[in-house]
């Protein structure tokens, strides 16, 4: 396992140190704008609008994660040559731990990330009197990032590194396409409301949203073990799609 | 005799090292708030100190390890999933059945007076359903606090105890060490406040009990499963969601008025029963496990 875990750090060194680069400004980003708020006095105390600064964080949220594309797919990316495979499939961990070490590596970058929030809310919530709460956005992101994740890489091992993306951003296009949909024919009276963070804070905390993201974390993990399944199951048939 | 005396070593170093920074980080924070600081501090720092805290057993292994040339051998730093998913499974389901048997255990003794019905007269379902389900989910994702402390106790303090004494008496040991561990966060009032007989020493003892019997739960999902994962998520579903948590959020507000009228000297001792119980059973899986063998080591399972 230590072996295939090296590999794939060494396949993927530049991009990860990009991805840390990247990751250090964001969150340098928003503890900077969180301690300036402070000491600028704009607060909700103050009686600053606390909607802007939500939508700001939530974003940064979501970049800290979109950031993974820059590693995740070359961890396939960067294997698929018949020759490289054949050996992986002859070592003593054989499909399931190649691929395994992928998959846990990648788990192992979410779940930091995630890690990152957690210290960031921790830090800024001990020193500052009015942070928002990051982590449960990230934990919600997280689980987002490994259903993504596991729907790639499927594709990826099946059907090549190029087909895993286009699947991906396929799949995404479709929910900005559905999220459009809503927004020109759906009721989006929630975003005209005084509050509108309020407003969205009590539509979360009600009946189906909230099932569908209390559910979220455990179908992230059942399908993201799933795809792990079917991809040491495919891997032999993806590789003959490889040239050498 | 060579290595049983660097293992002892070792041990000791281990202890000093996780001992010292909570004594340490508690005088300080007890002199900057007065006293009793887990009750006169901001909740930022409350949360910051719990949570460096934690790490402080993990950072005690790495530096016993790094000071005594022990390298990163027979760490448990490893998932094991493959064979290994039921314990993970248990890790999280075991808490999840104490949490409600806890609960159901206050609503037979204290809250008798409530029907069924008025019990849950303002419950929404479709509500606290879905809260439990996100509590727990996230405590499964966001385990890290517990690792840190799990990497210390199961993941090294356990493995050393073991291979000096038979494993009962490992468990009852590492289960005094680790609430001993806690004893000044239990006179800052952290678990139990400050408002009860005996205090701190009835507080200290019931945590040393209750660490007993969950770490006989901890070690026996660790030296099962290879790995300190699954200790490491069973220790932050336990934190995360108690039957105190399940009550508060579902039964009606005069029931939970009449549940935070008891006081903190008898509630803790009735959920120390249902700890109790699974750390028994732990417990006589431990003893019965064919691994264990005359010396007791918590060795890591082959395959």
């Amino acid at each position: 396992m230590r072996g295939y875990l090296y590999h794939n750090i060494v396949l993927v060194k530049s991009n990860l140190i990009a991805m840390g680069v990247f990751e250090a400004l964001l969150f340098g980003a928003w503890t900077l704008f969180v301690v300036l708020r402070e000491f600028s006095g704009d607060t909700a105390a103050a009686g600053d609008d606390m909607t802007g600064v939500a939508v700001i964080g939530g974003l940064i949220v979501l970049t800290s994660f979109l950031l993974m594309e820059l590693v995740s797919i070359d961890f396939f990316k960067s294997c698929e040559g018949t020759r490289w495979c054949s050996f992986a499939i002859s070592s003593p961990g054989s499909v399931e731990g190649y691929l395994g070490a992928k998959y846990k590596l990648l788990l192992g970058i979410d779940l930091l990330i995630l890690l990152l929030w957690l210290l960031t809310d921790t830090l800024l919530g001990a020193f500052c009197r009015e942070s928002l709460p990051l982590a449960s956005v990230a934990f919600e992101c997280c689980c987002i990032q490994l259903i993504l994740q596991a729907v790639e890489i499927a594709f990826a091992v099946r059907l090549g590194a190029a087909f895993g993306s286009y699947c991906k951003y396929i799949f995404l296009t479709l929910i900005g396409i559905a999220a459009l949909v809503y927004g020109l024919f759906g009721d989006i009276s929630i975003f005209q409301q005084e509050d509108p963070l309020a407003a969205m804070t009590e539509l979360v905390s009600s009946g189906g949203i909230l099932w569908v993201i209390a559910l979220l974390p455990y179908a992230a993990l059942l399908i993201y073990g799933a795809s792990y399944r079917y991809a040491v199951k495919v891997f032999r048939k993806g590789v003959e799609l490889y040239e050498d | 005799m060579k290595t049983k005396k660097m293992t002892i070593l070792r041990l000791i170093l281990f202890v000093i090292l996780s001992f010292l920074p909570v004594w340490i980080m508690v005088i300080i924070l007890n002199r900057r708030y007065g006293g009793h600081f887990w009750l006169n501090a901001p909740n930022g720092v409350i949360t910051l100190s719990s949570l460096l805290g934690m790490f402080f057993p993990t950072i005690a292994n790495l530096l016993t390890r790094l000071l005594t040339g022990e390298g990163m051998k027979d760490s448990f730093f490893t998932f094991r999933l493959k064979g290994n998913l039921k314990y993970y499974l248990a890790a999280v389901l075991v808490k999840v059945a104490e949490a409600f048997a806890g609960a159901i255990l206050i609503i037979l003794v204290y809250l008798r007076e409530f029907s069924f019905d008025r019990l849950f007269a303002d419950t929404d379902w479709n509500v606290v359903l879905p809260m439990v389900l996100l509590t727990v989910g996230s405590n499964i994702y966001i385990f890290f606090h517990a690792f840190g402390e799990e990497f210390g106790w199961r993941g090294y303090m356990m493995p050393k105890l073991a291979e000096l004494m038979p494993m009962p008496a490992a468990v009852i040991v590492g289960g005094i060490l680790w609430g001993l561990w806690h004893a000044p966060l239990t006179i800052a009032g952290h678990n139990f406040g400050i408002d009860y007989p005996g205090y701190p020493w009835k507080g200290i003892l019931l945590m040393c009990l209750t660490c007993i019997f969950f770490n006989a739960f901890l070690t026996l999902l660790t030296r099962r499963s290879g790995s300190v994962f699954p200790a490491a998520i069973c220790h932050s579903v336990h934190n995360g969601f108690s039957a105190s948590a399940v009550l508060q959020v579902c039964v009606c507000m005069d029931a939970v008025k009449r549940f935070e009228e008891v006081t903190a000297d008898r509630l803790p001792w009735l959920l120390f029963c249902v700890t109790a119980v699974t750390g028994t059973v732990s417990l006589i899986l431990l003893l019965r496990s064919v691994e264990t063998g005359k010396s007791g080591t918590l060795s890591i399972p082959n395959g």
